[in-house]
């Protein structure tokens, strides 16, 4: 006979049902109920259990979340238990919230194959991290007097009190610290040695000024008397983030039905599906789930990583948004051309047929908004409009690759544009800034100056705006990669692979990079200002030989 | 703390209550016509809610609400015409108060409701809504409004944040028929995902959103026009809370901090914003002359001089509303650990 000690705080209709099924199947039940659970409520409990042989009410406590009182209340269910039905070879302890998720004859045979074996978790206190939020050590080497929960103030002010007076505890001699779920079960020996335990008064003394001694009581008792212990609980339980147990509903049935245990905590009381399933005797007849023990984890593995760090990318009301002044929080990496489309004048076009890459234009002009194949708006109606980008140009950014995060996006833009995103931009981990570092000399070409003093000035300053540009500004983040036109004429592939490695998946592809078109243009400036500054005088023969070889190929083909 | 500081927290302090006793006061512009206040059970979710001619969408906005698990409503009609009165006074869970005071000067309403809220809400959640407005939270097709109730006071909150989301049908408003009882959400099927834009307000730290298609449609050269919607309208109630403009914020201001420090993400939802059914021009004609609308009714300005009966904001790019899965997905609303 299996024995069971409930402990309920509310919701005495959920309890009663639970007790009758464990009784029908055969259990020895102890309820303990809450001293402050009003006296009619306690009676629908009395109505809906009407007197089952198997089922015996433990004298009411006021059970405080962590104090005492809830080992005091699981030793007399224990007492009572071993006295009603002396015939018990293990005794669980289990709440008013837990449910059976598999029949009780399952876990008759599971007790039965295992008959000397203690289910409970014991992790002791020095060796492995079992606490997540809180004290460790000092829930015994200090006193603690004051409910956590309802005399926060008090009770921090008691532990650091203590802290300055240096106060230590001492354990009993015998005893060793250990922590653990409080939902357990025990075999008949190690219950009937805990009970029996001379020790027993003084062990109740000490435990009644730790923290939490529901978590540490049994498990210390037990890593003492147990012969064989195993910590993989038969009751399912899993805790976020804050350390609060997940709870479950309905729409959890096919994942509990799959879980670990024969009990799962906690149920929700309104979870009228859950109890009607696991509690129906045809529990057995049920097709048994295609087990797939990680789908758990998986579920609540996601649950505690956007609790911890969300969607990468995501800005919305449910965290906190970023300020101009932090770096923008994009979705994924995305390419930012600058120059390089100059030199390579296919490339844009190139992009933007390939699968999985959007190839926008100039998104950040300063007359403009230029989407990709000049869209009005993207996915999610983000529209291409001037005002609208310049009212929140990060949130603009991170919204537009967002829209398309399923893709690879690029855009172009010129970083001597002093507007914020420049900056932004750098800063964004995921931008990957493709900058022809002396762009300035195309420009020069455009521009066709006669005087050779205006010129020599216009070099001057174009150089010196081109340092102030990604290279240089501080707290880069970006992955910037600049190229100069002479790698570009002089490289050829070793520079095409060079760039096509800094660049995600679906762009990776030194073909795109291996066929530059400098230009009769460029060609005549620098052969008639190759003198105005010795750059221009470098590069003359590298872009002559390539553009020369260029219209010999060209004239093959 | 510093002075500064200390010294705004106190203005905050102050302004909290003039909300309250301005609220106290103006429940004499109330008049009951049904109070079942006594009705109210502990741990009840009440609703409140401020209207002016919405008999249309009443019974499905009641039906709504009464599925998710509200257990008493709270109305205030203010001088309805189109007998939104009778049809509330007669059902068994709400309590009505009429008035025909200004709605401008009890601040959009919100003064009749937060002396309502002081007076029946405390120790409630309450949810604050209007009637063209449906709260969609994580797991709302299987778990009732208690069972978010109760996982958020576990955790010790107070408040539960949303984002107005406005749907639109495919074809112009004027087009988009509505009869009463209906699921506006069949013919509103539409809605913006990816325009929103956020600002934490350093002083009330409430998270403003602006954004969505009335911005795109109505101020696409002056998005700072564009409507607020961030909204709070699920708080548990204490005596001396108090809602600063409309339901954008609340004070005190802890109330507004429904998001995660960033990184993270908490359990937020949506309010589906049920506004722009046929309903809407006639309703635009009457406010403009009325005048009783926030900023000078600038929306209802920017839409009487636009193409009034073209208005239309389905797009290619707008995106068809399926369950809230797809809204958690767009990253409209979260779960956050809610699992």
């Amino acid at each position: 006979m299996i024995g069971a000690v409930v402990l309920a705080h509310e919701e005495p209709r959920r309890t009663a049902r639970l007790a009758s099924h464990l009784a029908r199947s055969g259990c020895g039940v102890a309820v303990h109920f809450d001293a402050r659970l009003s006296a009619e409520k306690l009676a629908q409990f009395d109505r809906l259990l009407s007197r089952h042989p198997n089922v015996a009410m433990v004298p009411r406590r006021r059970c405080d979340w962590g104090t005492f009182a809830l080992v005091e209340a699981a030793l007399d269910g224990l007492r009572l238990v071993r006295q009603r039905w002396p015939q018990v070879t293990h005794v669980c302890q289990l709440s008013g919230a837990c449910l059976p998720t598999k029949p009780i004859a399952t876990l008759k045979a599971h007790l039965d194959r295992h008959a000397d074996v203690d289910f409970i978790e014991a992790v002791p206190l020095d060796s492995d991290p079992w606490v997540v939020d809180g004290l460790s050590t000092e829930r015994f080497t200090l006193y603690h007097p004051f409910s956590w929960r309802r005399r926060k103030w008090l009770f921090d002010r008691n532990v650091s009190l203590q802290r300055a007076l240096r106060v230590r505890r001492r354990m009993p001699r015998g005893l060793a610290p250990h922590l653990g779920s409080q939902w357990w079960c025990l075999s008949r020996a190690t219950v009937d040695a805990i009970l029996d335990d001379p020790q027993l008064p003084a062990y109740r003394r000490f435990f009644r000024h730790t923290w939490i001694p529901d978590e540490s009581f049994f498990q210390t008792l037990a890593a003492k008397h147990s012969r064989a212990r195993t910590g993989a609980p038969l009751t399912f339980a899993r805790f976020d983030p804050q350390g609060q147990p997940y709870v479950f509903y309905d729409d959890h049935l096919d994942l509990l039905r799959q879980a670990d245990g024969f009990f799962a905590r906690k149920i929700w009381r309104g979870a009228n599906a859950l109890y009607d399933a696991f509690l129906d005797p045809a529990l057995d007849d049920l097709p048994h789930a295609e087990r797939d023990p990680d789908a758990i984890d998986r579920h609540f593995g996601a649950a505690r990583n956007r609790h911890r760090s969300g969607r990468p990318g995501l800005i919305f009301h449910g965290s906190r948004a970023p300020r101009l002044r932090d770096a923008p929080r994009t979705a994924r990496p995305y390419v930012v051309l600058d120059g390089l489309e100059r030199v390579f004048p296919d490339l844009p076009a190139e992009l933007g047929r390939r699968a999985d890459v959007v190839m926008h234009g100039r998104v950040f002009h300063p007359q403009r908004v230029e989407f990709a194949q000049g869209a009005p708006a993207v996915p999610g109606n983000l529209t291409a409009s001037l005002q609208v980008r310049d009212w929140a140009p990060h949130q603009f950014l991170s919204n537009l690759i967002w829209s398309r995060r399923d893709a690879t996006q690029c855009l172009i833009h010129d970083f001597r544009n002093t507007a914020p995103i420049s900056g932004l931009m750098v800063r964004d981990p995921n931008a990957i800034i493709l900058q022809l570092s002396d762009r300035w000399i195309l420009d020069l070409a455009d521009l066709r100056i006669a005087d050779e003093a205006v010129l020599a000035w216009a070099v001057r300053m174009h150089m010196a705006a081109a340092d102030q540009t990604v290279a240089h500004a501080g707290d880069t983040r970006a992955t910037v990669l600049r190229v100069s036109l002479a790698d570009i004429a002089e490289g050829g592939l070793t520079t095409a692979e060079r760039i096509a490695a800094a660049l995600p998946e679906p762009v990776r592809d030194p073909g795109l990079f291996s066929s530059p078109v400098f230009g009769a243009r460029l060609l005549r400036f620098l052969k008639r200002r190759a003198a105005a500054h010795p750059a221009l005088g470098q590069l003359t023969p590298m872009v002559r030989r390539h553009e020369d070889m260029r219209r010999v190929l060209s004239r093959k083909t | 703390m510093g002075l500064r500081s200390t010294r705004r927290a106190l203005s905050r302090r102050a302004e909290r209550s003039q909300l309250f006793w301005r609220g106290m006061r103006r429940q004499t512009e109330l008049r009951a016509v049904a109070n079942r206040g006594a009705s109210i059970q502990r741990n009840d979710i009440l609703l409140f809610c401020t209207l002016r001619n919405e008999k249309v969408r009443l019974p499905y906005f009641l039906d709504y609400y009464r599925r998710l698990g509200v257990r008493h409503f709270l109305f205030v009609d203010n001088g309805s015409t189109d007998g939104s009165a009778a049809c509330l006074a007669d059902q068994p869970d709400v309590s009505l108060w009429t008035t025909e005071a200004s709605y401008k000067r009890a601040r959009y309403g919100m003064d009749w409701l937060n002396g309502l809220l002081t007076r029946f809400g405390a120790g409630h959640w309450v949810v604050v809504v209007d009637a063209d407005e449906f709260l969609v939270y994580p797991h709302v097709d299987t778990r009732p409004l208690t069972a978010l109730t109760e996982w958020l006071d576990a955790r010790g909150r107070k408040s539960f944040g949303t984002m107005l989301l406005d749907m639109y049908s495919e074809a112009t408003v004027a087009q988009t028929a509505y009869a009463e009882g209906d699921d506006p959400f069949a013919v509103l099927t539409h809605f913006d995902a990816g325009n929103y834009f956020y600002k934490r307000s350093r002083l009330y730290l409430d998270m403003w959103i602006q954004g969505g298609p009335r911005q795109r449609v109505f101020f696409p050269d002056r998005p700072s026009y564009g409507p607020a919607l961030n909204k709070v309208p699920l708080v548990r109630w204490r005596r001396g809370f108090a809602y600063r403009s409309s339901t954008h914020a609340l004070l005190p201001r802890g109330l507004n901090r429904t998001y995660a420090p960033s990184p993270g993400e908490r359990a937020c939802g949506l309010l589906l914003h049920a506004k722009f059914l046929d309903s809407f021009s006639v309703k635009a004609e009457e406010e403009l002359t009325r005048g009783q609308h926030y900023a000078a009714s600038r929306e209802y300005t920017a839409y009487a001089s636009g193409a009034r009966t073209a208005l239309s904001f389905a797009t290619p790019h707008s995106t068809k509303l399926r369950d809230w899965r797809q809204l958690e997905a767009l990253g409209l609303m979260s779960r956050g650990s809610w699992a």
